[in-house]
């Protein structure tokens, strides 16, 4: 460029006779004067981390505000292949994380993935074309979201996927624990049929008693059983007729069962199991009553759930424990209880219950559900796949592979028992197998790596405040008797405006404040929309970076060789 | 704001000669984006004075009339004529002067300017005191703040002029202020300038990172809080009369605004209060000028 010469004049006839300029300023290369380096640097956005099926939260809302909707799904489908299944029922730790509710309220998450889904298969049914097959098998025991997740995957890559299920039906929990009107049947079925049309080979009311003998069809397994025991009270009169598992309770409805009339129903229990068994007693005409044995806050169920099952007309009996179930002539008639008071925390965090002598109160009751937990029981012990600590050493991680192309996943590895973590822990175990059975094993959500944006480094300015979409409910009378749907979708356009709240947290979605605030008119914008920064000029002001409304880039001290 | 275009209409050349973060070139790339290639810039003493580089260089690529301190309104007027002469009536005319220029020592031929309503654009982008020889307070500077020639022990005593109110007491077709924070608004202005014929004044908050003592990074946001603290609000005001409030504050304490500036740090909690009543009666006066509410002071 000839503006980037010095002019030299050599004698004063060179001169013009008044100062007139010749040039601009860019022979002065003011990027020397530059002690702090601005440079482009995307983080990682709280959602993105904290989903725990690894979905690109952030990326597929600014698709969605741009009503890309089959784009959108089509992005979460390559994680996740449960998007309406989580839409409905995940506690999603991502709203829960995300940034806007510390500005006013965390984006609707949950509501934006089951419209997008929804919409999406509506239009859609796109599905991936399948891949070249690798001619190689892989044995999956358990049909829950861990073990159709797993299946998805491996045969989104080519493998041969065969899914062994005890039950009549697939799906696991998702099916038999999760009641309809939290997750109707028939979006479950949809789902699991998409995965099904991968080409998977399905074998139901076949339980795997031993994988030894399925060596010679599978070149791996997935085991995924869940955890399908129940534990006890441990009180007396628990055993017998009259009182059930909270498990068997939920699957006896969900698997279409015909089910008494209810009576007086006592649930016992605080976790997600009970509130779900209290609101389906509640909707085959029972009158259900929780104990709970600690205080609301120690509740391990979720509290909206928790809220919504009052309304409904669940009452909740907190620091009430049973400590007899009493029989008349074989029938349940009374639940024996006395009061708590808390002590000290124990080793999970959560305060003890401590009985209150001579507290003792009795409960009528027709039927006793118990909800007081699940473990895995003996299943998967028998074929020899529980985590063995050399596994662990040797980095193998959670999901580790075990002897001879064993791998686990699901409920029995996750240290958190939900559904977007099983969906997670399927996906992880599907790239781990992929990669054990010769295949890249490259995972599509492996963005997870990365500093999360806290709330502290956006710039707000930019961010006026606008309220959460409201999202639509049943109305309590027409949820009387009847397993309707509670939740209700959202319109395209709140979605579209709830879509439009999102801060983009470390993201650069191109808006241009760096390139309009710059002093020194750096900063260079390509065809694709992606900035440059002219550093034969920059100062390092810093305005770029502080002016980002969403941290997308970074400032370092100038190091100069 | 598309980039592109930000380019295209580039008219402020890199490796010019401000400081870091300077609010001064922010202005002027905004201004002159807006006014477009067919500008001539008149520049009396001032930062941009430097800023624009050395003889044989300029960091405009528009033709730049480099002025003596008083003499912005008066060479704006001659050059304006000039063109007129030539039938040129369609080049905009910018008067680009610091606040020393327009609220001190070129406040006579600017009023003489304005006065005979020369078709110019004035545009005094304003740093609040001589930043440019070393941070002397000017007319411009506000109460209380430091600079060299008012130390600590003896800030600035008076209030800041109230140049937006000479200007309007001129009877002139348009007046206006405007942030360097609020960059669409600041080019809009320029735009309708061009439009009107007739003496238009345009007054910008410019922060200045060396002189108002704050981190180079922070000249939007202080330039931003300025106005949503009520400090500089944003309005413009037609023919002498008619006044419209642009943007509406937020409402931050003033405290906010002082705090991240380093000629501030001084204030006690009691002068800190004074500022704050001083602003709240300033704005209630805008409101009651804008005829938005009922004006009623209830101050100190």
């Amino acid at each position: 460029m000839s503006e980037l010469k010095k002019i030299i004049f050599k004698s004063e006839a060179e001169m013009p006779s008044s100062p007139v300029s010749r040039a601009g300023t860019l022979a002065n290369l003011t990027g020397s004067w530059r002690y702090l380096r601005p440079r482009y640097e995307e983080k990682l956005s709280p959602c993105i981390a904290a989903c725990p099926a690894g979905e690109r939260v952030e990326a597929w809302l600014r698709l969605l505000e741009d009503e890309r909707y089959a784009e959108a799904w089509h992005l979460i489908k390559s994680v996740n292949p449960f998007p309406r299944v989580c839409g409905r029922v995940c506690f999603h730790p991502c709203e829960t994380e995300c940034n806007r509710g510390q500005y006013d309220r965390p984006i609707a998450i949950h509501a934006l993935e089951r419209f997008v889904a929804d919409r999406a298969r509506a239009d859609d049914k796109g599905r991936p074309p399948s891949a070249r097959k690798t001619g190689k098998s892989v044995g999956i025991v358990g049909s829950g979201p861990a073990g159709l997740t797993c299946a998805y995957h491996l045969a989104r890559r080519g493998h041969s996927v065969t899914v062994y299920e005890a039950e009549a039906e697939l799906g696991g929990m998702l099916r038999y624990g999760i009641p309809a009107y939290r997750l109707p049947k028939a979006v479950l079925d949809e789902e699991i049929e998409d995965i099904i049309m991968l080409g998977i080979d399905v074998h139901t009311n076949t339980r795997v008693e031993d994988i030894e003998s399925l060596r010679r069809r599978h070149a791996a397994f997935f085991v995924a059983t869940g955890f399908g025991e129940s534990n006890r009270l441990q009180i007396p009169g628990e055993e017998g007729e009259g009182v059930l598992t909270a498990l068997e309770f939920l699957r006896n409805t969900n698997s279409g069962c015909s089910v008494e009339p209810m009576g007086r129903v006592v649930v016992i229990g605080g976790g997600n199991a009970a509130i779900d068994a209290a609101r389906t007693a509640l909707r085959l005409g029972g009158h259900p009553t929780v104990l709970y044995r600690r205080s609301r806050a120690e509740m391990p169920a979720y509290a909206p759930e928790v809220e919504e099952a009052e309304r409904e007309g669940v009452s909740v009996h907190f620091l009430t424990q049973p400590v007899e179930i009493v029989r008349e002539s074989g029938r349940v008639v009374l639940v024996e209880c006395v009061l708590n008071r808390l002590g000290e925390p124990d080793a999970t965090g959560r305060k003890q219950p401590i009985a209150i002598p001579g507290s003792s109160s009795l409960i009528e009751a027709d039927t006793v559900i118990i909800a007081a937990g699940e473990r895995p029981g003996e299943y998967p012990l028998q074929i020899g796949s529980i985590p063995d600590s050399k596994a662990e050493e040797s980095g193998q991680s959670k999901h580790g592979k075990f002897r001879n192309g064993i791998f686990v996943g699901g409920d029995l590895t996750e240290p958190r028992r939900t559904v977007a973590h099983a969906i997670g822990s399927g996906r992880r175990a599907a790239m781990q197998i992929d990669k054990f059975l010769g295949g890249s094993g490259e995972d599509p959500a492996s963005y997870l790596d990365g500093d999360v944006v806290r709330f502290e480094s956006l710039n707000l300015d930019y961010f006026p405040h606008k309220p959460r979409v409201r999202l639509p409910m049943l109305p309590l009378r027409e949820r009387e008797k009847n397993f309707g749907e509670i939740g209700l979708g959202i319109s395209p356009q709140s979605a579209a405006e709830e879509a439009d709240r999102c801060f983009h947290c470390g993201v650069c979605v191109a808006c241009d404040n760096c390139s309009v605030f710059c002093p020194d008119i750096v900063v260079r914008k390509s065809s694709d929309g992606t900035y440059s920064i002219d550093y034969d000029y920059c100062k390092g002001c810093g305005i770029c970076v502080h002016e980002c409304p969403r941290n997308a880039m970074s400032i370092d001290e100038e190091i100069r060789t | 704001m598309n980039h592109e275009q930000i380019h295209e209409e580039e008219l402020v050349c890199s490796g010019h000669y401000a400081c870091q973060g300077c609010g001064g070139v922010i202005a002027m790339r905004h201004a002159l984006r807006a006014l477009g290639p067919n500008t001539i810039v008149v520049i009396p003493a001032c930062c941009w004075s430097v800023i624009a580089g050395p003889f044989p260089y300029s960091a405009l690529k528009v033709p730049v009339f480099h002025a003596a301190f008083e003499t912005g309104g008066a060479t704006a007027s001659g050059v304006r004529a000039g063109l007129d002469m030539q039938g040129k009536t369609e080049v905009n005319v910018l008067a680009w002067a610091g606040d020393g220029g327009t609220f001190d020592i070129g406040l006579q031929s600017l009023s003489g300017a304005v006065e005979r309503n020369e078709n110019i654009i004035y545009a005094c982008y304003d740093n609040e005191a001589y930043m440019n020889t070393g941070i002397q307070r000017s007319s411009a500077t506000p109460l209380r703040a430091w600079t060299t020639t008012t130390p600590e022990l003896f800030s600035k005593e008076t209030p800041k002029k109230d140049i937006v109110q000479i200007l309007v007491g001129h009877k002139i077709p348009y007046v206006a202020t405007a942030s360097i924070g609020f960059p669409d608004d600041l080019q809009a202005k320029f735009r309708k300038a061009k439009t009107i014929e007739g003496t238009k004044f345009i007054h910008i908050l410019a922060p200045c990172p060396p002189g108002w003592k704050y981190s180079s990074e922070l000249t939007i946001r202080v330039a931003r809080l300025a106005a949503h603290c009520k400090v500089f609000p944003i309005y413009e005001v037609f023919d002498g009369e008619h006044y419209v409030i642009n943007l509406e504050p937020e409402g931050k304490p003033v405290a906010e605004y002082l705090a991240m500036q380093g000629r501030f740090s001084h204030l006690t909690e009691r002068q800190i209060q004074e500022i704050q009543a001083r602003v709240d009666y300033d704005w209630e006066h805008l409101l009651h000028k804008a005829m938005l509410e009922k004006f009623e002071f209830r101050g100190a």
